[in-house]
């Protein structure tokens, strides 16, 4: 199933959809229904934590690259 | 089995195409948007073949053959509903060149599947007593393996 949000509004199966309403499709029907402009897709969440990971990762490598490196010497900081 | 009205007839509708022409094919396009509001499905559903004769002056008798056929049509007539998904599609595959795929579900559970173009759907306002009603005409098509129905007992 897809998780979907009616774009406008629109009746299936009974029920009337406003726009923002969740929608939940099959595949093929989402797609139908996405052609016709009545639905848009969700951003699943796990879509959302592999966003999250990806940016943790850019930071952590710019951090990593030598150019980024700290200047010489003891920077500990508060534990000097 | 026996006699059914037409009570409880489904017509449903589908962009998708089906991987293979059988039930699996055209049930993994489920579930089928629902054209709502139809208060008639007309036309012939189902393939006829055009009649070829031969009359050999020999033998006085008229040959017969079976030429060219014909996959049939449909002819809806609704009420109009603008916000209805199932006509929205509708409209859709008017603009389009493409076939779509149908599911007629028959009050006894049993299913036909085909596929098919949109060729019209014309709105008719009527006069002040009544429903502003439409029609949709849906040509129904063969592949170049003779395929053109799949049907599904209940």
């Amino acid at each position: 199933m897809i998780n979907a949000r009616a774009a406008r509004p629109f009746r299936l199966a009974g029920k009337t959809y406003a726009p923002g309403d969740p929608v939940a499709l099959g595949d093929q029907q989402f797609r139908d229904l996405e052609g016709a402009g009545l639905v848009t897709r969700v951003a699943r969440p796990a879509a959302r934590i592999a966003a999250q990971v990806s940016a943790r990762t850019k930071r952590a490598t710019k951090i990593a690259d030598p150019g980024n490196e700290p200047p010489a010497g003891n920077n500990n900081g508060a534990d000097q | 089995m026996t006699a059914m009205t037409s009570a409880g007839t489904t017509l449903g509708i589908s962009a998708g195409s089906p991987a293979t022409f059988n039930e699996v094919g055209f049930e993994a396009l489920a579930p089928y948007t629902v054209i709502g509001e139809i208060t008639d499905i007309g036309g012939d559903i189902g393939r006829v073949y055009n009649l070829v004769t031969h009359n050999p002056l020999a033998t006085r008798h008229t040959a017969k053959f079976k030429g060219s056929y014909n996959s049939g049509s449909l002819n809806l007539t609704l009420a109009i509903d603008r916000a209805d998904a199932g006509q929205i599609l509708a409209k859709t595959a008017l603009m389009s060149d493409s076939d779509y795929s149908f599911k007629i579900a028959f009050q006894d559970g049993t299913v036909t599947y085909f596929r098919g173009k949109v060729m019209s759907f014309p709105v008719n306002p009527g006069n002040v007593d009544s429903i502003t009603s439409g029609t949709i005409t849906i040509e129904i098509t063969a592949d170049d393996d003779g395929n053109d129905f799949v049907e599904a007992a209940s």
